[in-house]
């Protein structure tokens, strides 16, 4: 009952935006506007607003001899259109290929630390990028297993865990050449998860495609797009440096692919009623920051919109 | 015979078929070490023969084989075979090869590094970040090179900066403002490879207090230096001769920036050309009517680059320090000494329009030098927290001016001596205080001047004013002033709105006496060539604001209300002002304002005993001082986009003023009375402008382009006749600045300016041209070439300096941390600078002299 009550909710507001009577409002603009009286109407948080985790006690699982990055353009939100910017790690070992988002990452080891500890400024974001890539994906290169960690938006303390084959992608090799940071790269086209990707690789990096879930190409991805471009990764940066590659255990909660993407989907679409629970927290903007804690959503005024890297 | 040709040519076709025909083909083979043990997982790459394309590709099993199919119409192949931890081997192998086997050896892996490149141009929020190394070129040493080529920002020739078109407001280094209104010292001085990057703060209100209350359309700029360049000393050495004649150039420029203490000290000294003490003086508050008063007849500078012409020989030192005394405090001391002496020499005709009458044509071949020595000392102390803002700065300063000149008018040579000793004080103090919802500020500023001038001027010249015969005549001065501005304002917030009230009470006491009279004159002087002005004015104000802000639209109104009393004479004053500013989006952002000024005239536009400005120049009034109403209206509107590098803005503004006084241009013979009388004059003027920028980073290039137009409408009263006057003029301009490949750097500016005059001597369009160009050629790393032109038009001469081009060139050699440069200057050895320019009463023309080809050789070591 309850359910149908907040669709009937959803739907209501999603139409009074229709209408045009309130305007719909950016993550960014609501995030410059301290203090300030808030506006009315549905705010699509954009792109995802992520959960802080603790993520102190890693374990170590091994080393990379590769540290690669890359700037993610992606549309979180189809509606607008608008390209979020965020950074993309990828760590490549012997064993272990490790792709994370940065931003995500700096949030989570700020919110670790303890308030006014001298490390702080080190995990403030890199200016100009959001959290948009919310998981911690781990490619065993020798089992062929992937390890997926993820965030659920406003899921405090949480990653949900689910494990799968490293998929088997049929790439094609369009024979177009490119030269991409000092690289020549050759082009290869896929289909994975729902959407058509294209890739530029490099067999001067011997590497198994690196980036990400993408495997079976003799060399590094340097660039990656999806055919309607909302997820576009273009390398900025390649250093040969050892770094540990460590999990967090001890957040992490298990659960099955399918499963997963369910609660990501009920999350975004209805995030205050999704994290109603005992470990979620209600959205709460502050009306001086961190002073004086008032509410001001109820459910429907608030959605993140779905449009997840993994479509199927 | 065609059917033949025929089969030929099928046959021909045909082979030609068979060899280019797509067979799929295969390869298999085994990967293993030397020592016969398999390995697994090895990449096995097919390739054409130059390893540019891949064919196809595939791995090898658990026991080292592998097979790879694929298609290709080539003779041979190349077959690779790579891995994470394996040594790269290829084989290029004939086409049609079925087995291939490869031995192969761990190693280490080894690829080239791509490092980590940040975007050149960044938002967050308010904040515009430029990483420098994206816009810096082996040919930039100060981080004033590398600012001029940041889309959006302009510096003036002045060093002033702007961020479209509107001047910053501050200019920080690591967050602290040690140089307030210098900073060309640091832009001067601070080098391009020590700044890691730029930031703009948009819309920046320095006062923390005020920050959200007080809404600012001036943009700050703040320096993010590199690691290495923190807590270190920096600097520059440089030290250079030269000839024709014999020259001389060097500079010490030793600076440190840490996080409680900066500073910047300088001494240079050159007679190069470079007027190495402007980016020592404020322009701002020191102007003095009663310094303007007299001086030597000099000829105006010309619009060519400084170097071409200043004829100087300067000693500079400065020293600028800041302390942070506390999280939110800081002491500030800025002093500098100059020493600076400069000679001119130019041929001028000035046309003096008459109504129904010939022109006056005056010619002077002039000789003028100037001596001054310049002194400040400031003191400063900030304290700038969230809830209070406390600030005082004393200043001292003091001149001393000697000008000679000579001017030869074909029949007479007139000598003129002018001494000009001068004493400034001055202390600005205001305080901030915020309580819940209500502030109160307190600004109290005082400064008091003193000057004397003399002027002589021999012969004698004037001598209708005089009874009696002298050596010449002399002008005397003797001027002081003291001012003080006081005013507490209070505001209140509820919701979006502000209310301001500023209650102020100032005083403004002047005393002028002056007496013009024949040298070794001995009998007594007129009343009319004499002033004994006193000037005795308080002023009671009160000022209403109201402002409103909300989300991204903030709109002020103030009505300042003014009682003022002149030597015992009431004045009631308004002066209304309104202004909006609209942020549309991050990106676009609008403003509008509107004002009416009420302002009285002071002393000088009211003395009434004669006095010599210059050898040829004297000026009185007649009546009360005057009383002006101005009305200003504008509108602008800014666009900025850092993720594409496009900035644009456009501005239109109008103004229409009323003066009760109007200045009545007289000649007589030769020399020149401006009598201002009572009687009101109207002026109005209408202008637009508007610029665009935009860096093309794929092509390392930055073009910026700007235009404008203004119209004025004014009276002028010669020899008792009013004329109407319409003035044009229009501009365009435009900039480059590239990099072709790596080894050539370009930079072009150019401007284009009509301006035409329309009264009684209607002056037809005059164009004049001025551009530069300047290629640098980055020969290798170290060494670096440069040659520059600078060309004039001016559509108004005839013959050959109606074009007139100048050239120079250097090349630079780096060595370590040394730099050596060879420079030549003037290659054309042009000796003369010739223009004419316009006003609405006269035309003046001029040659002026330029310094001759010149050769300079420099070096330049960084202290870091």
């Amino acid at each position: 009952m309850k359910q149908y009550i907040f669709t009937f909710l959803i739907s209501l507001f999603s139409s009074v935006v229709c209408f045009g009577q309130y305007r719909d409002v950016t993550a960014q603009e609501l995030a410059n506007k301290p203090g300030k009286t808030l506006y009315e109407g549905v705010y699509r948080m954009c792109p995802a607003w992520v959960s802080h985790c603790d993520i102190t006690n890693p374990l170590k699982i091994g080393e990379s001899k590769l540290h690669i990055e890359y700037d993610l353009l992606a549309v979180c939100d189809t509606t607008t259109g608008q390209q979020y910017k965020d950074k993309i790690i990828c760590l490549i070992g012997d064993e272990w290929c490790w792709t994370y988002g940065e931003c995500n990452w700096r949030t989570n080891m700020l919110y670790s630390l303890p308030n006014g500890h001298p490390d702080e400024k080190n995990y403030k974001r890199s200016k100009g990028y959001v959290e948009v890539f919310a998981s911690y994906v781990y490619r065993n290169l020798k089992t062929g297993n992937i390890m997926n960690s993820s965030h659920i938006p406003e899921v405090k303390n949480q990653l949900f865990r689910y494990d799968e084959k490293t998929p088997k992608m049929n790439w094609e090799l369009t024979g177009d050449m490119e030269e991409i940071s000092g690289y020549a790269c050759q082009k290869a086209v896929t289909r994975y998860a729902g959407r058509e990707w294209t890739v530029w690789f490099t067999p001067e990096v011997p590497v198994d495609c690196g980036l990400w879930k993408f495997n079976g190409l003799p060399g590094l991805i340097m660039k990656a797009q999806d055919s309607k471009e909302e997820y576009v990764f273009s390398l900025i940066g390649i250093e040969q440096r050892q770094e540990d590659i460590v999990r967090y255990p001890k957040r992490e909660k298990s659960t099955t692919r399918s499963q997963f993407r369910k609660a990501e989907k009920f999350a975004h679409d209805d995030p205050i009623l999704s994290s109603d629970g005992a470990d979620g927290y209600r959205l709460i903007i502050s009306e001086e920051r961190n002073l004086t804690g008032r509410e001001v959503f109820s459910s429907g005024h608030f959605l993140f919109p779905y449009n997840p890297i993994e479509l199927e | 015979m065609r059917f033949s040709i025929c089969i030929l040519a099928i046959l021909l076709s045909m082979t030609g078929f068979a060899q280019n025909s797509v067979v799929e083909r295969q390869i298999s083979g085994a990967v293993a070490e030397r020592n016969g043990k398999v390995v697994a997982g090895a990449n096995v790459l097919v390739q054409s023969a130059d390893g540019k394309r891949l064919f196809s590709y595939g791995s090898s099993d658990g026991e080292g084989r592998y097979e790879v199919k694929f298609k290709s119409d080539a003779d041979s192949v190349r077959v690779t075979v790579t891995g994470f931890n394996l040594a790269k081997v290829s084989k290029v192998v004939p086409d049609g090869i079925g087995r291939l086997d490869f031995v192969v050896e761990y190693s280490a892996l080894k690829i080239k590094e791509v490092k980590v490149e940040a975007n050149a141009i960044e938002r967050k929020k308010d904040t515009v970040t430029y990483y420098v190394a994206n816009f810096k070129d082996s040919t930039d040493r100060s981080i004033g090179d590398v600012l001029q080529k940041l889309p959006g920002i302009e510096v003036a020739p002045s060093g002033q900066i702007k961020y479209q078109g509107k001047s910053i407001n501050k200019f920080y280094v690591e967050g602290l403002d040690m140089l307030g209104g210098q900073y060309g010292i640091a832009t001067n001085n601070i080098q391009a490879s020590d700044i890691a990057k730029v930031e703009v703060y948009e819309d920046h209100q320095p006062i923390k207090v005020l920050q959200d209350w007080v809404a600012s359309d001036r943009a700050a700029i703040n320096l993010i230096l590199k690691s290495g360049a923190r807590g270190a000393w920096n600097g520059v050495v440089q030290g250079g001769a030269g000839y024709q004649p014999v020259l001389w150039n060097g500079e010490v420029t030793p600076m440190f920036f840490g996080k409680k203490f900066q500073t910047i000290m300088t001494y240079k000294t050159n007679n190069t050309g470079e007027d190495v003490a402007r980016e020592l003086e404020s322009s701002m508050g020191m102007g003095w009517e009663a310094e303007r008063l007299t001086g030597v007849q000099e000829p105006g500078n010309p619009p060519v680059n400084e170097r071409l012409y200043l004829n100087n020989n300067i000693h500079s030192v400065s020293i600028n320090t800041i302390n942070k005394t506390g999280e939110d405090s800081d002491l500030t001391v800025n002093a500098y000494y100059i020493h600076d002496n400069r000679n001119q020499a130019a041929e001028n005709r000035t046309s003096y329009f008459i109504p129904g009458q010939n022109s006056l044509d005056v010619y002077e071949n002039i000789d003028a030098e100037s001596i001054s020595d310049r002194m400040q000392v400031a003191l400063q102390f900030r304290n700038n927290a969230n809830k209070n803002y406390l600030n005082n700065r004393l200043s001292f300063n003091g001149s001393w001016n000697r000008n000679n000149g000579v001017v030869a008018d074909g029949n007479q040579e007139i000598s003129q001596m002018h001494k000009q000793p001068r004493i400034t004080i001055d202390n600005d103090f205001r305080m901030i205080r915020r309580f819940g919802k209500w502030q109160v500020d307190f600004v109290s500023n005082t400064d008091y001047n003193r000057l004397t001038s003399e002027l002589q001027v021999k012969p004698m010249v004037f001598s209708q004013f005089f009874d009696e015969e002298g050596d010449g005549t002399g002008q005397h001065i003797e001027a002081e002033r003291f001012r003080t501005e006081n005013s507490v304002s209070t505001s209140y917030r509820a919701g979006f709105w502000n209310f301001y009230l500023k209650g102020g009470v100032n005083a403004h006491i002047e005393n002028l006496s002056t007496v013009l009279s024949p040298l070794n004159g001995i009998g007594s002087v007129a009343d009319s060539l004499m002033n004994d002005g006193k000037w005795r004015r308080f002023d009671v104000s009160l000022q209403p604001q109201i402002a409103y802000s909300k989300h991204s639209f903030n709109m002020s109104f103030v009505s300042p209300l003014e009682v003022a009393v002149i030597n015992g004479r009431n004045h009631y004053l308004a002066r209304p002002s309104v202004y909006m500013n609209w942020k549309i989006s991050y990106n676009l952002k609008m403003s509008a304002y509107g004002a009416y000024n009420m302002n009285l005239g002071d002393l000088y536009d009211s003395y009434s005993g004669y006095i010599m400005r210059d050898y040829r120049f004297v000026s009185k009034n007649e009546g009360n001082s005057a009383r002006t109403g101005t009305q200003n209206y504008g509108l602008d509107m800014s666009y900025s986009n850092p993720a594409s590098a496009l900035f644009a803005s456009a501005d239109v503004s109008y103004f229409r003023s009323s003066r009760s006084q109007t200045v009545n241009n007289l000649y007589e013979g030769d020399s020149f009375i401006a009598e201002a009388i009572e009687r009101d004059n109207v002026s109005s003027g209408l202008s637009a402008n508007g610029r665009v920028s935009k860096r093309f980073s794929a092509i390392s290039t930055t073009i910026s382009l700007n235009g404008g137009w203004s119209r004025s409408w004014s009276e002028t009263m010669v020899q008792g006749e009013v004329t109407p006057v319409t003035m044009d003029r229009y501009n365009v301009g435009g900039s480059l600045n590239s990099n072709i490949g790596r080894y050539v750097i370009f930079d072009y500016s150019g401007s284009y300016s009509v301006h035409s005059v329309d009264d009684y001597n209607s002056v037809d369009p005059v164009g004049t041209l001025k551009q530069n160009a300047a290629l640098n050629f980055v020969i290798c790393k170290r060494v670096l070439m440069n040659v520059g032109a600078d060309h004039y038009f001016c559509g108004e001469i005839q013959g050959e300096d109606r074009n007139m081009v100048f050239m120079n060139a250097s090349a630079s050699y780096k060595f370590k941390r040394f730099e050596f440069i060879l420079e030549g200057r003037n290659l054309l050895d042009k000796r003369s600078f010739s223009a004419i320019e316009y006003s609405d009463t006269f035309c003046y023309a001029y040659a002026y002299e330029l310094r001759p080809l010149s050769v300079m050789f420099k070096v330049r070591f960084s202290l870091r």
